[in-house]
């Protein structure tokens, strides 16, 4: 009973002393605010330029002077767009100009060669330039398509429809986009851990030693303890990251659907595929890949005297993930090959290179099995190894411990 | 107040040697602590002092011999034992006083509620209570010790171990310091003082150990040590001892 409560009192400590510092909330809000306001820029840029033709609108006065012969005069008339001829072409403009004519459109004799056209607008009122493009292009576009005489004859003719893709490689079916996104999750995820939360194992316990309260608290609580409170802490804290960045999203979603903005998802949820074995991989390595690079990280603050030691250090750690990535072409076409094996098995390169293989659709569950288990054996040395450095610790405050001593029993 | 040799001792080291890094710490140290006196634990720096105590709190493992707490081998199962107040001290400087001396009750076995209200307690007495929502960071080094030693009494352990624990305190403060030590001693309390200050010695302390390369050169009540020195104070004795090292 005793331990739980001392258990729960390092998570509560740990927790808390991370979130109520600035940093935390200033590194947790800079990153989807910088996301949220290239979308909100994009959004503004896509109402500035709402050009949205009505065709019942009869308030603007635009005119059309075709000399292409190109534009139906039943689409000018659904726009409410008068036809002029070539003569009153200079009235027109000096009407424009005076700002007696919305617009005016000009398409001239070469327009299939040339694809230009002339536009006139006054914009006085904000957005008729808009408009005036618009309908030049939209008047334009559905006089030639006119003669397909069907809206979805049309329609598909623009758009050039929707392909479903099946490829091979190698006579084997290659994967669609949606049976990355589930496995693909997780790699996503796992590195969101790795960048965002890891660190604070680190900068926890070179705090006890640059403190000086590591000896203290050595004194009355086991160094596994600390250690699991620290994991228990980092995961509240990695879910309350997690919450908060989801919450910023969703209302970053909001505020760009209120402003018109169409934000849908380039694949259907309906179509994403769920493999229990791509899941089961995934979540393995989620969890200990996350679990040995905490231990890691406590591990190497709790060798080095300060934290500014310590964060040098680790960068190397924080490479090392990242390997499979600059190797992704061989990750995912060549699985058997040295390289590939070797990341696999790797307990710091394992995570990433299993998580990118599951993803590819190229890992088998035996492979990911046995790299799983080596990485459950790794993470408990490294935790093993990470509290014999914590006792250690309490020894040198002033000094790196010497690897050796780690090993030495 | 120090009890007699009847009682059973509240630490038990019996042939205790420790060596760490290859360098021999300690050699075959034996001694005793009753529980209610104060023991005063001497040795120039790198005796082993600071050491001997690790290997008592089970941050060391000793190389060989015995070190009892209570009758057991210390664990951090029993915290709620000991009081600690080392001498490389810190605290966490970014949460708050209330929070800090809160958590170590906790480490120590405590109920937080109750945690707390000793804390709140303890700050009114050392003057302390309009800083408890204040972080660590913001007291003074003084203002810091005494918060630590709140930390080390919070759970009136059975074995207070202080290291220096007036090391830097003013005059009023250090007072202060020491008449919480002596009321904790009366409450049948045991202490390990470690300190230079041989005043202090004589005026708290009710038995003296002096070590000198890890090993045992008096032990005994201030009068035993005294007498088998042929000296009429501890820092005479302390000075002479390790004289002899200096004059090789």
């Amino acid at each position: 009973m005793s331990k739980n409560r001392k258990l729960r009192a390092v998570i509560r400590h740990e927790f808390l002393t991370i979130i109520k510092q600035p940093s935390f909330w200033l590194s947790l809000i800079a990153f989807p605010l910088v996301a949220g306001i290239i979308l909100l820029i994009g959004a503004l840029t896509d109402s500035s330029d709402n050009s949205t033709i009505d065709p019942d609108d009869k308030s603007r006065n635009i005119v059309i002077i075709d000399n292409s012969d190109l534009i139906n005069p039943d689409v000018a008339n659904k726009y409410n767009v008068k036809l002029e001829d070539n003569t009153q072409k200079e009235m027109l403009e000096e009407s424009v100009r005076e700002g007696d004519v919305d617009g005016l459109i000009v398409y001239p004799h070469n327009l299939i060669d040339s694809g230009k056209y002339q536009l006139f607008a006054d914009n006085t009122e904000e957005n008729n330039a808009g408009i005036v493009s618009e309908l030049g292009r939209v008047v334009l576009q559905q006089s030639l398509l006119a003669p397909l005489d069907s809206e979805k004859l049309a329609s598909l003719a623009l758009t050039g429809g929707e392909g479903s893709m099946q490829s091979y490689k190698d006579g084997k079916s290659t994967r669609e986009m949606s049976e990355y996104i589930v496995p693909g999750a997780f790699l996503v995820l796992f590195y969101i851990v790795l960048i965002f939360s890891v660190g604070y194992a680190l900068s926890s316990v070179s705090e006890e030693k640059e403190n000086r309260s590591i000896e203290m608290v050595l004194s009355y609580v086991k160094p596994q303890t600390l250690i699991l409170g620290k994991l228990f802490a980092i995961i509240l804290v990695t879910l309350t990251q997690i919450l908060f960045i989801g919450l910023m999203a969703a209302v970053a979603y909001g505020v760009a659907r209120s402003l018109g903005n169409d934000l849908s998802l380039p694949f259907n949820i309906s179509d994403l595929t769920f493999v229990p074995a791509e899941i089961l991989i995934g979540v393995g390595f989620l969890i200990f890949g996350f679990i040995f690079y905490v231990g890691l990280m406590a591990m190497i603050g709790a060798i080095f005297p300060s934290s500014k030691e310590a964060s040098s250090f680790t960068t190397v750690f924080y490479l090392l993930p990242a390997v499979p990535f600059w190797g992704i072409d061989a990750i995912t076409n060549q699985a058997s090959s040295l390289f590939t094996q070797i990341l696999t098995y790797f307990p710091l390169t394992s995570p990433t290179t299993i998580l990118l293989r599951n993803a590819a659709g190229n890992l088998s569950l035996a492979e990911g099995l046995i790299s799983l288990f080596v990485l459950i054996i790794a993470t408990l040395a490294i935790i093993g190894l990470a509290a014999k450095a914590f006792r250690l610790g309490t020894l040198e405050y002033s000094e790196r411990i010497k690897l050796s001593s780690l090993f030495r029993k | 107040m120090f009890m007699s040799n009847h009682h059973q001792p509240i630490v038990a080291v019996k042939d205790f040697s420790l060596r760490l890094g290859g360098k021999q710490i300690v050699k075959d140290l034996s001694f005793d602590i009753q529980p209610g006196e104060v023991f005063a634990f001497l040795g120039a720096n790198g005796s082993g002092k600071t050491s001997t105590v690790r290997s008592l709190l089970n941050i060391y493992k000793p190389t060989s011999g015995e070190l009892l707490v209570d009758n057991k081998p210390y664990r951090p199962e029993r915290a709620h034992l000991v009081g600690y107040l080392p001498e490389e001290r810190g605290l966490y400087v970014r949460s708050s006083v209330i929070d800090v001396m809160t958590y170590f009750g906790e480490l120590k076995g405590m109920e937080r509620a109750d945690a707390r209200n000793f804390s709140m307690k303890y700050l009114e007495r050392v003057d302390l209570a309009d800083k408890a929502k204040l972080t660590v960071k913001k007291l003074s080094g003084g203002q810091q010790q005494k918060v630590q030693l709140g930390v080390a009494i919070i759970n009136n352990p059975k074995l207070l171990i202080l290291d220096e624990p007036t090391k830097g305190l003013d005059p009023v403060n250090r007072k202060l310091l020491l008449d919480i030590v002596e009321e904790h001693r009366q409450k049948g309390t045991a202490v390990i003082y470690i300190t230079h200050l041989m005043e202090e010695v004589e005026r708290l302390a009710d038995r003296v150990l002096i070590i000198k390369d890890g090993m045992r050169v008096a032990y005994g009540t201030k009068d035993e040590v005294k007498k088998a020195y042929k000296m009429k104070t501890i820092e005479d004795i302390f000075v002479s001892i390790y004289a002899e090292e200096q004059d090789k």
